[in-house]
């Protein structure tokens, strides 16, 4: 019972702090699961990041689940997830209902805020799509890493010139499985 | 409404289940089926991203919820919310072990690096809608100095139908804020929070400052 308590207490502070999405709060939960408290080991922190990669879903998701589970079963993996998922939500439901009874006079205030975080949210984004980009980027370090690199931006082009068509542009999800089994077939260039 | 419920958690289900690579990815691909269902404008959607991003917690998570909202009300969000998170639950808990038993091999390897460069081309693909509809936008409301001209069509003063359609003019205020941020969040490393709040700031400062005097 403990055990749950805690796990959720470290989850819903680790869904606060964890801000701006994607890698860039990958610091943030290494310094709440490893290093300030003995829960993962590096090795196994390299490997939730990479597993977190690998299926589906949000690192935060998948590092919770990953470490509730051994630390607590699957109840542990449950709330956990929830403690993640859920605390975010209250606060998001909680604006969303002060939004929602402010007066018209705030509300086009908050409305003017909202168009103002805008394009920092945008270049929030950008620094995201970077550190996606950053790993397939062809590297001068070797010719294989410059072969390799190369293969996979041309097979990224290919991707976004396939995504402006029908059944990519509804759903982008066939265009990563398609990259992935293109991947497989490329195996000899890229790896 | 149980079976527009259910079409929700469905429709999400699909996105949590086969989007590898992660949160952001996951908003590249919330994002197009969101604007799929065409109930939404790019304001709306544009709006919907800032409240999931500006908010703490995992972005995936929180862009479906506000997305389920957007689409029907509370019970909605809860839909689109189990629906996000059913899968990777899942998948951590039955396949985590195989799959860190097979991290380092080649075939594996070559899977993901496939995925990850289609992944780069699904992100852009929002982030591109992104920028168009929330940093190159123009503002009538600031002055002219701060309007930037662009034109793509040659010099003549003379404006066809055509090079109408290649002048775009946006205001300078976003686009620096948009700069800033991202230098901020790439080239100092601060937190994504200050990156945040500084590039409001300017977009808040910027619109003050340079606000076209209202006519007396």
């Amino acid at each position: 019972m403990t055990t749950i308590f805690m796990l959720m207490t470290v989850f819903s502070k680790v869904a606060l702090g964890a801000f701006g999405g994607g890698l860039a709060t990958i610091p943030f939960i290494h310094h709440e699961l490893v290093v300030a408290r003995p829960w993962l080991t590096e090795e196994m922190f390299g490997q939730t990041i990479a597993l977190a990669q690998m299926t589906p879903g949000p690192v935060a998701l998948n590092s919770a689940t990953f470490v509730g589970y051994r630390l607590g079963g699957f109840w542990g993996s449950w709330w956990a997830t929830v403690a993640l998922v859920g605390t975010p939500v209250l606060v998001i439901a909680l604006l969303l209902w002060l939004i929602s009874r402010a007066s018209e006079g705030a509300q086009k205030k908050i409305a003017a805020f909202q168009k103002a975080l805008r394009p920092a949210v945008a270049g929030l984004l950008l620094a995201a799509f970077c550190t996606l980009l950053r790993p397939i980027l062809p590297s001068f370090a070797s010719f294989h890493a410059l072969i390799s690199g190369t293969v996979l931006v041309a097979l990224a082009v290919g991707c976004w010139y396939l995504s402006r068509f029908r059944p990519f542009k509804t759903y982008p999800q066939l265009i990563i499985l398609l990259a992935s089994l293109a991947g497989l077939c490329l195996k000899w260039l890229i790896v | 409404m149980f079976r527009r419920l259910l079409s929700i958690y469905t429709r999400f289900l699909r996105i949590g289940a086969f989007t590898i690579g992660g949160g952001i990815v996951m908003l590249g691909v919330i994002e197009s089926e969101v604007r799929a269902t065409g109930e939404f404008s790019d304001d709306e959607i544009a709006d919907m991203i800032v409240l999931a991003t500006a908010v703490p917690g995992p972005i995936a998570t929180n862009l479906s919820f506000v997305a389920g909202r957007a689409m029907e009300g509370w019970a909605g969000a809860l839909a689109a919310i189990l629906g996000t998170a059913t899968a990777p639950f899942l998948v951590i808990l039955l396949l985590s072990s195989i799959i860190i038993d097979h991290l380092t091999n080649p075939w594996m390897i070559s899977f993901f690096l496939g995925a990850s460069a289609g992944v780069v081309a699904v992100v852009w693909n929002s982030l591109w809608k992104m920028i168009k509809s929330s940093v190159l936008v123009s503002d009538p409301n600031t002055t002219a100095s701060m309007t930037v001209a662009l034109s793509i069509g040659g010099k003549e003063k003379k404006e066809s139908r055509l090079r109408r359609r290649c002048l775009c003019r946006f205001s300078l205020i976003p686009v620096v804020a948009f700069a800033a941020t991202a230098v901020a969040m790439m080239g100092w490393d601060v937190h994504p929070f200050l990156a945040l709040g500084l590039g409001a700031l300017i977009s808040v400062l910027g619109d003050r400052l340079f606000r076209k005097e209202k006519a007396v």
